[in-house]
């Protein structure tokens, strides 16, 4: 009855229901005692009655008076709570007899046992007792009294009207009394209970619950409840702050982070780096299943199915995946490889609750292990040609002194001499081609002194041919007049491959290539050098290739290209210590500048050997 | 007297219920013996008168100085009416620690030491006499002769079939004796100077 009530009106009715109680007990108390105690006296009373009556009756029964005897009991009418009374000889006839009324007239009374001179009996509201009259030793008889227990009903009907009363003044005390006690007691326990409900409610655990200024069990909750509020205040703060910690890490890493929950599988934090080496936002993927949704490849193009992912494997199976290498088709297309790294998230009990994934694009890597593979076979071939070439020149030299001897025969017919001279023209072009291998492939082991439009004419020469079966005019600014020490072959590499670029862009339409060279001082060092400019007015390159042109293997030409001329370039420019720098736009052109310092190679000739060698 | 009485009290109330079953068994037993006991006993006039002679005693007191002698007696002067009757009667019974004998005498000089003293119907022509030589004694004079209450202490009537007795408490007063107001009480007329019977 009392479950659903506050605490107030809890203490209220309880108050009441206590003293109400303790009331009536004690009134039914003081009501049983009153009653008996009454009864007691009652019986007292009639006792001492019966033995006065029997007494002055003695007489009257010995000589057997029962006139006398009557008189006698007649004077019990003074008596209002006696109701009848006679007197009974001792073999037990009716000797006297009175009566108020003759209803209550009394024909016998209770046999009083044997060695007892006194018995009684209640009979509803009456009480009827008996007693032996005793003369010297003999019993003379027995008187016998009804007595009223009238008195006593009204007694009670008197009683449990005061008990009525003083329990309903008592009541409205006691009502009024707990409200003064709520106050005291119910207050600060509600006034908590609404803290607590405040703070559940907004999840605000800097406000505190008021203390009571009491020294009692409610004032120790209290302080326990603003203690722990603290303490999860702190707590809160602290892991705020390993949160805020574990976010920077987490969004800087250099590799891909993803945490999955489990069994789910669904991801619920990943970093800024992950979604930059896949491509595309990694959410919604509530379930292992939407893993499928990711263009994961094993090695041999064969996709993954979901569940042979490794997040998927260590959250499933508790697998600990270490260092796997998968490809990966990007959102925009582009086939990556990724490196993986995965483990599960146990909890106390050792049960996997998450998965975190580690993986980092690979690609690069990848791609410059094959590209040092190939520059290595290229060198291998070069150093083959060159080789091929240095044995080639010496039979050459002599063919070519062979055919100049033969030419001075005057003998000859028209014929064989138009014949020698074309042999000996074709051969001044095997010489060239032997000669330019040499240059290419086998580095001169000391630098030499070069003016670089000799250079550009050098370049121009040898692409003689492919300008021809163009419409590009080109433009020659050379104003650079001191020579540059470098390594001749590698910069004329340099030239060929940027020169052969502007003529690729270019195509067959007619456009203009301008190759400029100057002498100029380095922004920064304020070195002197030479800058070479070379710029055509072809079809220009987008902001998004721009950026990859000088990657290994970074080629839109198809087939045509080899994807390695502008990063052989870019290497050989790193190794005069010069810098090349591209402007371009689409549909305008491209400038390709590259400045060369004029002591380039003066310092250190060790570190040059080196590099040629390699 | 007043310990026990309470005593009884106590055990009476605890045994309430048992009291009640006793009133009822009571009832049965007292329906089975009244009628036979209204049949076979009832007391003759003389049983009756030689009770009543016996109980005086207990309400009568003696002057102290009367000699102390260890036996109560009561004496029959003349013919005796009671037959053995009185002697049954007093037989085991003793009052004032004394033991009651009965004697039967024909000189009234004889009476001077009883205690009671019963002057038989047969000595109706003496009574003056006997009560001129008792006179002053200390013995309390009963008798069932005719006015015997004018000189004699108590005078036996049968009235209503019952008999009663009249007292003279003028001559018990000059012989010494003290009635008790409780046989005055029960007495049909008690005669006194200058007054009435009642």
């Amino acid at each position: 009855m009392l479950k659903n009530l506050t605490i107030s009106r809890r203490l209220t009715w309880l108050n009441a229901l206590v003293s109400a109680s303790a009331l009536l007990l004690a009134c039914l108390a003081f009501l049983t005692y009153d009653q008996v105690t009454f009864k007691r006296s009652l019986l007292h009373n009639l006792s001492a009655q019966a033995q006065v009556v029997g007494l002055n009756s003695i007489s009257a029964l010995v000589f057997n008076d029962p006139d006398s005897a009557n008189t006698t009991l007649s004077a019990l009418r003074s008596s209002p709570s006696i109701l009848a009374a006679s007197i009974f000889t001792s073999d037990g006839r009716l000797f006297a007899s009175y009566a108020v009324d003759p209803r209550y007239a009394i024909r016998m009374g209770p046999v009083i046992p044997e060695g007892h001179t006194e018995a009684y009996v209640f009979t509803g509201e009456q009480v009827v007792l008996s007693r032996t009259i005793v003369f010297g030793n003999k019993v003379m008889g027995t008187i016998t009294i009804r007595g009223s227990l009238a008195e006593l009903s009204g007694r009670l009907r008197q009683y449990l009207g005061i008990v009525l009363v003083v329990l309903i003044f008592s009541l409205a005390a006691a009502l009024l009394l707990s409200a003064a006690f709520r106050r005291a007691v119910a207050e600060p326990i509600v006034q908590l209970a609404e803290t607590a409900q405040l703070i559940s409610r907004d999840k605000n655990y800097a406000i505190r619950a008021t203390p009571t200024g009491n020294r009692d069990e409610t004032a120790l909750l209290i302080e326990s409840f603003n203690e722990m509020l603290a303490q999860i205040h702190d707590r809160d703060a602290a892991l705020e702050t390993e949160r805020a910690r574990l976010n920077v890490i987490v969004d800087n890493a250099p590799v891909g982070i993803v945490l999955a929950e489990a069994p789910s599988g669904n991801i619920i934090i990943f970093n800024r780096r992950a979604t930059e080496i896949v491509g595309h936002d990694l959410l919604p993927s509530p379930t292992v299943e939407s893993y499928g949704q990711w263009n994961t490849l094993h090695a041999d193009g064969r996709p993954f199915a979901p569940e042979e992912h490794p997040l998927a494997r260590a959250i499933q199976r508790g697998e600990v995946v270490q260092g796997e290498e998968y490809r990966y088709v990007r959102s925009d297309g582009r086939e990556t490889w990724i490196r993986s790294s995965a483990a599960p998230v146990r909890d106390k009990q050792g049960r996997i609750v998450a998965g975190v994934l580690v993986f980092s694009d690979v690609d690069e890597q990848k791609r410059a292990e094959e590209a040092l593979l190939r520059s290595e076979k290229l060198a291998a071939a070069g150093r083959l040609a060159a080789s091929i070439s240095h044995e080639i020149n010496n039979p050459l030299e002599s063919i070519t002194n062979l055919l100049y001897l033969a030419l001075t025969d005057q003998t000859l017919t028209p014929q064989t001499k138009d014949f020698l001279a074309q042999a000996e023209q074709e051969l001044a072009r095997v010489s060239q081609i032997t000669t330019q291998t040499l240059r290419f492939y086998r580095q001169t082991t000391n630098p030499t002194s070069a003016d670089v439009g000799d250079l550009v004419e050098s370049v121009f020469r040898l692409l003689k041919g492919r300008l021809a079966q163009t419409q590009v005019e080109v433009v020659r600014e050379f104003r650079a007049g001191t020579p540059i020490v470098c390594f001749e072959g590698e910069l004329r590499q340099v030239l060929t491959n940027l020169i052969g670029n502007a003529l690729d862009a270019m195509g067959n339409t007619k456009g203009r290539l301008l190759v400029r060279t100057s002498e100029q001082r380095n922004y920064a060092t304020g070195e002197p050098g030479v800058r070479v400019t070379i710029a055509d007015r072809g079809s220009g390159i987008s902001q998004e290739i721009l950026k990859r042109i000088f990657e290994p293997f970074y080629s839109t030409k198809g087939n045509r290209g080899t994807g390695l001329g502008l990063w052989v370039s870019k290497e050989i420019i790193a190794k005069h210590r010069g810098t090349i720098r591209v402007k371009s736009k689409v549909g305008v052109g491209t400038t390709f500048s590259v400045f060369l310092p004029m002591s380039c190679l003066k310092q250190d000739h060790g570190d040059i050997a080196d590099i040629a060698s390699a | 007297m007043t310990a026990a009485r309470q005593f009884s009290i106590a055990r009476a109330r605890r045994a309430l219920t048992l009291a009640e079953l006793a009133c009822f068994a009571a009832l049965v037993t007292l329906s089975l013996q009244l009628p036979a006991r209204a049949q076979t006993s009832k007391p003759t006039e003389y049983d009756v008168k030689a009770a009543y002679l016996f109980n005086f005693g207990k309400f009568v007191k003696w002057p102290v100085n009367i000699s102390s002698s260890d036996v109560f007696s009561i004496c029959i002067l003349g013919s005796d009416p009671f037959g053995s009757v009185l002697d049954s009667t007093v037989a085991g019974e003793s009052i004032d620690g004394k033991r009651i004998v009965i004697r039967r005498i024909s000189a009234a000089s004889d009476a001077l030491n009883c205690r009671i003293a019963f002057i038989s119907s047969s000595e109706k022509g003496r009574v003056a006499d006997i009560m001129a030589a008792l006179a002053h004694a200390p013995v309390l004079t009963v008798s069932d002769i005719p006015h015997f209450a004018g000189k004699g202490m108590i005078q036996f009537v049968v009235m209503q079939d019952r008999v009663r007795f009249e007292v003279n408490l003028d001559a018990a007063e000059k012989a010494g004796l003290t009635l008790s107001s409780e046989l005055l009480k029960v007495a049909t007329s008690v005669k006194r100077e200058g007054q009435a019977g009642r």
